[in-house]
């Protein structure tokens, strides 16, 4: 079944946007503060020189095509339990948390604060629990943690909560190597791990045009060990990106193929995500607009640049501006997810979160996950088959007849979209299953029984041991 | 008195951004020999505060403002070449050191914050991102700074924030500099925590605190 599709963009114009960034990698090319990576870039053909704190790298157009053939175009992202492995192909999708949030609504008390590790473990095993989320994103924070190894509590934070395979931005060199180390305690040891790696790390380049120390680090590092990098931009129209879209998405692609480029040179065929979490910049305001229909527009240029180079692509496209779980929050997630998901983006981000992505919710990531079961359906589009037409049954109902004890509705009742929260009852029956409260409440409700029944896969004997020892070895050398 | 017409047109060419008008404006009033301190307070001043404050309450864009900064800048270049060694009209407003904390390569927030307190005239040092708190420091006594101010967007460089009030509180200097702290992260609480001597919730309310600072209305 083929699904709907937004296809959005011509081939051509698809020629231009990336013939208009090739010529932005010869010209001006794109800044690297790494000297590691500049000889990467240097030895592959690129023209490097010195340029303040960094180098500026100018990388032919042939480099770049064939780094984007090194690209897989399928791959594994691998689960601890593998009955979570999900393949990441042309025409999946899967989606996950949005991963920067500092402060959460308590689930019990819905107090407005700063998070902690423990609530990473608990919105994890949350997300654990339903089945729309293939793979966990880090969601927030482990605010009371020591920045330096922040990462690190990060991840042990989210394996000790779920089998499923982990998206973690792990911010430096050295924490990528503690952090696999972590990982493969986690799969039963390092052979295991690099079999099946169980964890992707999310880059970022800065916009406009640059990789960042720690970004180049955790690139080098993690593709020489075998994991994937999930390479995540925020261009900003107006401000870090030119004021048009179709100019942010020449200068994201830059960044995004310049980040692939160190990549794959790097590794070759390591797995590479193409994603972005662009948006517009408020120009009145001063701030980013991250729900603005723009965002949703950039999301189908970033899939469809994505499929043009045949590799997996993820769009920051949930996150709300509002400041609470409310219908603004609920429009805006789902006019941009929707968009995503039609567009072919592979992954869609962004469950969970409000505030332009400061504060983390239990009851918007139930209800999130609650559009999402609607949304998929959506995606799936409509069956035109023989049996799906059911002439046949049509002629045997005759008029006036009805469907309801026809052998082909019991055939394909149960493949009906169904929703558990969002409510079609009829008033009575509403009143007496939720006694009249508003979903939000409901949804808190759901979010704290699964906190508390909840059973998450454990980790293998000795690996919360080996955890705790590798983070705290880091905080002793970093005191 | 300057012409009534002479002062609202300075307003709207701050508003309008129309650069080469104010640079007319200014060169014809000199010419006619009219004192140009008189230009500045009587007009552009008011001007940049009306622009300030349309920003403020969502009737103009951030590329405008910066405009208008801009052609403040130029205006008052003018204004002190023609005095020729008379009072720098600049000093008056206070000079502000700004920087991205180390660690934190994020700045898009602090360059708006930079360009509003350049349009609201003080005379600003922009440091850029990922800047040690020793550089800081360095900088802010190299400029005799009346106050830094600092952003950071990751909650991991926020303790940047506090290395800098711990270094500014050891080397005795707290009491000549003020320091104000943002950035998304960034809380009231964190501020009094560290020490900080104001908090900016963003970048109209840092005006706001710089302001109170120094004594300015």
């Amino acid at each position: 079944m083929p699904g709907f599709r937004i296809e959005g963009i011509s081939k051509d114009k698809l020629d231009d946007i990336h013939h208009a960034t090739i010529e932005v990698l010869r010209n001006p090319g794109i800044k690297i503060e790494s000297e590691e990576a500049a000889e990467i870039f240097h030895g592959a053909g690129s023209e490097i020189e010195k340029h303040n704190d960094g180098f500026i790298v100018k990388i032919p157009s042939s480099v770049v095509d064939d780094c984007v053939q090194l690209a897989p175009k399928r791959f594994v992202l691998y689960g601890r339990d593998p009955k979570y492995d999900h393949t990441v192909e042309p025409g999946s999708s899967c989606f996950t948390l949005f991963g920067e949030n500092i402060y959460v609504n308590d689930p019990y008390t819905l107090e407005h604060r700063i998070c902690t590790k423990n609530d990473l473990g608990v919105a994890t095993r949350l997300a654990d629990s339903l089945g729309e989320f293939a793979i966990i994103e880090k969601c927030l924070g482990s605010q009371d943690k020591p920045s330096e190894t922040q990462s690190m509590h990060n991840y042990e934070a989210m394996v000790s909560n779920s089998g499923k395979h982990v998206l973690h931005g792990f911010f430096s060199g050295r924490n990528s190597e503690k952090i696999i180390e972590m990982a493969a305690a986690c799969i039963g040891g390092m052979e295991n791990f690099l079999k099946r790696p169980c964890v992707t790390t999310t880059v970022c380049p800065t916009s406009p045009l640059t990789l960042v120390k720690n970004c180049c680090d955790v690139i080098i590092t993690c593709a020489r060990s075998g994991v994937g990098i999930c390479s995540i931009t925020m261009p900003l129209s107006g401000t870090t990106a030119p004021a048009t879209i179709a100019g942010t998405l020449i200068v994201q692609n830059a960044e995004l193929l310049g980040s692939l480029v160190l990549t794959q040179l790097t590794a070759k065929n390591t797995p590479f995500i193409y994603g972005s979490v662009g948006t517009i910049m408020d120009l009145k305001l001063g701030s980013p607009a991250v729900a603005a229909p723009e965002c949703g527009v950039l999301n189908v240029g970033t899939a469809k640049m994505a499929q043009y180079y045949g590799i997996p692509s993820w769009c920051g496209s949930g996150v709300s501006g509002s400041k609470l779980m409310d219908a603004q929050a609920a429009y805006e997630f789902s006019t941009n997810t929707a968009i995503a998901l039609l567009a072919g983006s592979n992954v869609v981000y962004g469950c969970g979160s409000i505030e332009s992505g400061l504060t983390f919710d239990f009851a918007k990531l139930v209800l999130d996950a609650e559009q999402l079961k609607q949304l998929q359906w959506l995606k799936n589009g409509m069956d035109v088959s023989e049996e799906t037409m059911a002439l046949e049954t049509i002629q045997n109902v005759g008029p006036g007849g009805e469907y309801l004890t026809s052998t082909h509705t019991l055939q394909h009742m149960r493949s009906m979209s169904q929703s558990d929260l969002f409510d079609c009852m009829e008033r009575d029956a509403w009143d007496k299953k939720t006694g009249g409260k508003d979903i939000v409440e409901r949804a808190y409700e759901k979010a704290r029984f699964h906190i508390e029944n909840h059973q998450s896969m454990s980790l293998p004997e000795g690996a919360a041991e080996t955890m705790k020892r590798i983070i705290k070895e880091c905080e002793m050398a970093d005191c | 008195m300057i012409d009534k017409s002479i002062i609202e047109e300075t307003a709207e060419v701050l508003i309008k951004v129309n650069k080469v008008r104010a640079i007319e404006i200014v060169k014809n009033f000199i010419n006619e020999g009219g004192n140009p301190l008189d230009l500045m307070e009587e007009g552009f001043i008011p001007g940049i505060n009306a622009t300030g404050d349309l920003f403020g309450r969502g009737k103009l864009f951030l590329p405008e403002l910066i405009q208008a900064a801009d052609i403040m800048k130029e205006v008052t270049d003018i204004i002190n070449e023609a005095l020729a060694g008379g009072s720098d009209i600049k000093k008056e407003r206070g000079t502000i050191v700004v920087a991205t904390v180390q660690g934190d390569v994020h700045d898009i927030g602090k360059c708006i914050v930079v360009s509003l307190m350049k349009a609201n005239g003080f005379t600003v040092h922009d440091l850029g991102r990922d800047v040690a708190t020793d550089k800081i420091i360095e900088s802010a006594l190299a400029v005799n700074a009346d106050i830094i101010g600092t952003c950071a967007l990751l909650t991991t460089t926020m303790p940047r924030q506090k290395d800098l009030e711990d270094a500014l509180k050891s080397e005795g200097l707290k009491d000549r500099i003020k320091t104000v702290v943002g950035g998304a992260p960034v809380t009231p609480r964190w501020a009094s925590r560290i020490g900080a001597d104001g908090y900016a919730k963003n970048a109209q309310d840092g005006i706001v605190k710089i302001k109170e600072f120094l004594g300015i209305e």
